[in-house]
């Protein structure tokens, strides 16, 4: 998994070494000044995937406190910071009353943190945006929307650590937000499956252990 | 300096640059053209001729595997260069395996115009 940080790692030495090779006896240039730029952009990737990692190491070592969490609740509160960050934005929520959980509520927290921000960005692009949280069968949350989705071929990457499944200049993200919704779950003794269609969307399912739902 | 077509399989343009510019120091003359999926990789193949492909190991729903079997199945035969920014004995065997002519870390990328020119 590591590995991954290596790929940013090496894209500021190239440029770095561009800049040595090349402005040895001159001023930057404008070319000069964007490898620098890229240097910065891929400082700030870097960053990004770091501050990621650590949240998914602290999911592994978190201490369980198991209690009734309130899922609506969360929900709302992630919907109306996304609707407050960007106001423009216009995506219709449907999300069901009185979704109650046993789960640890900081990793719920994070685990809808996630799946919620994926379906605003997944959405940016579809006209008519409709984000759901809802009850499955039993013991089970689905987070669905109707956004870019993607091919159920992909459905195993898609939890892999910083493995994406979108190209960074369509939809950014380091990679890790299922990776971290599936390491909160696994710590819950269930597990988060995904199904998906290229442009039509994507279904997020939590599977809870059956006695705590 | 020698002309070369190089069709590039990597989804950071900045890496691309990277590729361009290590084998343009090995005495290449390079015009590249870069895709990022199998559609553009399938078009890239029908309607260019190339010397030779560079290739990410990993891209996003992409990667170096289905593309060296879709440039299999087209019947041209380009060398394929894989590069990655991991280490991986694995992942070198297997691209060897599917007919790639080499595997490099992509911080090794001084060595990849010398490669080309063999």
């Amino acid at each position: 998994m590591l590995h991954a940080l290596s790929g940013p790692l090496q894209t500021i030495d190239g440029f770095s070494l561009i800049l040595q090779e090349d402005y040895t006896d001159r001023a930057l240039d404008l070319e000069g000044w964007q490898h620098l730029q890229r240097i910065r952009n891929d400082a700030a990737r870097m960053r990004s995937m770091l501050d990621d990692l650590s949240a998914y190491l602290g999911v592994l070592t978190a201490d369980l406190q198991i209690e009734p969490v309130d899922i609506t609740q969360i929900a709302w509160e992630l919907a109306r910071r996304f609707h407050s960050e960007e106001p423009d934005r216009n995506v219709e929520w449907r999300i069901a009353p009185r979704l109650i959980v046993a789960a640890d509520s900081a990793l719920m927290h994070l685990a809808l943190d996630q799946l919620l921000q994926n379906s605003w960005k997944f959405t940016r692009k579809t006209p008519s945006a409709v984000i759901e949280v809802t009850r499955g069968n039993g013991a089970e949350l689905l987070v669905r929307d109707n956004g870019a989705g993607f091919d159920n071929r992909y459905t195993d990457e898609l939890f892999t650590p910083f493995r994406r499944l979108h190209h960074p200049n369509e939809f950014a993200g380091s990679g890790m937000g299922l990776a971290i919704v599936q390491e909160v779950m696994r710590r819950l003794g269930g597990v988060a499956t995904a199904a998906g269609e290229p442009q039509k969307g994507a279904t997020i399912t939590l599977h809870f252990p059956t006695t705590s739902a | 300096m020698t002309n070369l077509r190089l069709l590039l399989i990597e989804d950071f343009e900045s890496d691309a640059m990277l590729v361009v510019r290590a084998i343009g120091k090995a005495g290449f003359s390079v015009k590249h053209e870069r895709v990022t999926s199998a559609g553009a990789l399938r078009d890239a193949l029908a309607s260019g001729e190339w010397d030779v492909i560079v290739s990410d190991f990993s891209l996003p729903a992409f990667g170096a595997l289905p593309a060296l079997e879709i440039i299999r199945e087209s019947g041209h035969r380009i060398p394929v260069f894989v590069v990655s920014s991991r280490a991986g004995e694995e992942s070198a065997v297997a691209v060897i395996k599917a007919g790639a002519s080499d595997y490099l870390r992509k911080d090794h990328l001084g060595e990849l115009g010398e490669k080309i020119r063999r």
